[in-house]
């Protein structure tokens, strides 16, 4: 069982049009439908601005190749966000390998460019105290509390045991409003 | 606690509202980062790539080899039809020990399809440009109607003319190098890092990185390394791994006054327009080489050098010649 492609809608059915090479319509459609969620969801997981153009096509790119190999029970979208969590994951992994090779050869690294993309105030927000969680606790709470999927999903999406993921998530959430109580002290302090 | 009873309650109300709102906003994905993400992902998925080609051939080679090895297909002696796939390395003729290795026999052309090619234009030394386009990379084009037209005969010639040998004559349109040695027709193309194109049926393909070579030329692994002399440069085989080119079977060396190649043993001075003298034999030669040629990378014009005037070394020979 393979995906397929009717109409923009991909469900789980018959071998793919979007599977056989040179089908650019229905791989358009694929794309034009999942890229807004890719793109969520690296961006969730701390993939700063400059790099998602290249995670969404790395995270793109092995869906499609891994599209023969999709057996089909799992839903298309636990799928999808497997891809986007590990990518996201090596993407942090080779900013921080860069990070520290340019540290040691005293280098600054280089200037992020200004945020352009149009965000909500409470996105931002979020966003700032989530970069003070653990990749593994930012990963949990980003899925349930953001994305909203199930404990169940979040196990299979992260290849863990319900238990950790239980786990990972009430330490998440510990951590969020703890850096959160920090930043309103800060903010009373400095007044 | 499970995905079903979600629980959404979790230290002070504020976070929680702050984390709906958060999970409300809608998603925007500017466009620029859409389309350009979506170019490169087409082309990185439907252009036909240079792996599948290579990975063709290595199949074709592989299923050839194991044909050749379970006696499925006649050896030597029997004419049977060959692929046209990088080919492996021909039996050594002598002794193992004393030989060099050989690139195997040249296959017999095919006949050129001249259906869309427009007349032949025979210039002063009696080649065509139209028919020195005998086959675009096999890898990347099977069809010869897809063949892109050969460039005007107007473009920059280099001419390697040798007492007692046909005169070998190829033009230089933009980084693609097209023309004849010894019948054979010669299409290779410079970009992106790589030489890449035909000399007659055989693929070559070769990775240009800094001073070094790397790749494969009718299926041979070959290697080159260039050094930079006091007053030039010069081409060597590559000597810190394995190649199939025995050692100074195309050496080449320029600098400003001369050009030196193993085949002629005495450089050659630098005259008008190219170079010219007399090599070791006593035969007069003469090598013109047109401004556009100097302006190429060393790496690659010593190459395309040392692949035309090393043409008759035993090391070289079989690719060439097969219109002899």
């Amino acid at each position: 069982v393979r995906i397929a492609v009717h109409g923009g809608a991909v469900t789980k059915g018959q071998p793919t049009a979007l599977h056989r090479a040179g089908d650019l319509t229905a791989w358009r459609d694929f794309y034009e439908r999942y890229l807004p969620l890719v793109y969520r969801v690296a961006g969730r997981m701390g993939v700063p601005d400059s790099e998602l153009g290249d995670v969404c096509q790395e995270v793109f790119l092995r869906a499609y190749r891994g599209m023969g190999a999709f057996r089909g029970e799992a839903q298309v979208g636990t799928w999808l966000y497997t891809i986007v969590v590990r990518e996201a994951a090596r993407a942090r992994r080779a900013r921080v390998v860069r990070t520290a090779l340019l540290a040691l050869l005293g280098r600054q690294p280089p200037e992020v460019a200004p945020d352009l993309v149009a965000r909500s105030e409470a996105a931002r927000e979020v966003e700032r105290v989530l970069g003070g969680l653990k990749p593994r606790q930012r990963e949990v709470l980003v899925l349930f509390d953001l994305e909203e999927r199930t404990l169940e999903e979040i196990a299979e999406i992260l290849g863990c045991p319900l238990e950790t993921v239980r786990s990972r998530l009430r330490l998440a959430r510990a951590e969020f409003s703890r850096i959160r109580a920090r930043e309103a002290l800060a903010r009373g302090g400095s007044r | 606690m499970t995905g079903g009873e979600r629980p959404r309650l979790f230290g002070a109300e504020e976070d929680r509202r702050l984390l709906d709102r958060a999970a409300a906003a809608a998603t925007v994905v500017p466009e620029r980062l859409r389309l350009e993400t979506r170019r490169a992902l087409e082309t990185r998925i439907f252009s036909p790539g240079r792996f599948r080609g290579l990975g063709l051939g290595l199949a074709v080679a592989l299923l050839g080899g194991s044909a050749l090895a379970y006696g499925l297909v006649a050896g030597r002696g029997a004419p049977t039809e060959q692929p046209s796939g990088p080919e492996p390395l021909a039996p050594r003729a002598g002794p193992p020990a004393l030989s060099p290795p050989v690139l195997e026999a040249p296959l017999p052309e095919r006949p050129a399809r001249r259906k869309r090619q427009p007349a032949p234009i025979r210039t002063a030394t009696g080649w065509s440009p139209a028919e020195a386009v005998g086959g675009r990379f096999t890898m990347l084009a099977e069809d010869e109607d897809a063949l892109e037209p050969a460039p005007a005969s107007a473009e920059p010639r280099l001419l390697i003319a040798r007492e007692g040998q046909p005169e070998v004559g190829l033009v230089l349109a933009a980084d693609r190098v097209v023309g004849r040695v010894r019948g054979t027709p010669v299409d290779l193309t410079i970009e992106g890092g790589q030489l890449r194109g035909t000399l007659g049926r055989r693929n070559v393909w070769l990775w240009l990185r800094g001073h070094e070579a790397s790749g494969e030329i009718g299926g041979v692994p070959v290697r080159f390394e260039l050094v930079e002399t006091r007053d030039g440069h010069q081409l060597r085989e590559g000597f810190s791994v394995r190649s199939s080119l025995p050692y100074g079977a195309t050496r080449v060396e320029t600098t400003a006054t001369s050009l030196s190649w193993s085949g002629c043993g005495k450089p050659l001075g630098a005259i008008a327009g190219g170079y010219g003298g007399r090599c070791a034999s006593g035969a007069e030669s003469r090598v013109a080489i047109p401004p556009r040629w100097q302006q190429l990378p060393a790496l690659p014009r010593l190459i395309l050098l040392s692949l035309f005037l090393t043409e008759r070394d035993p090391a070289m020979a079989p690719l060439f010649g097969a219109g002899q």
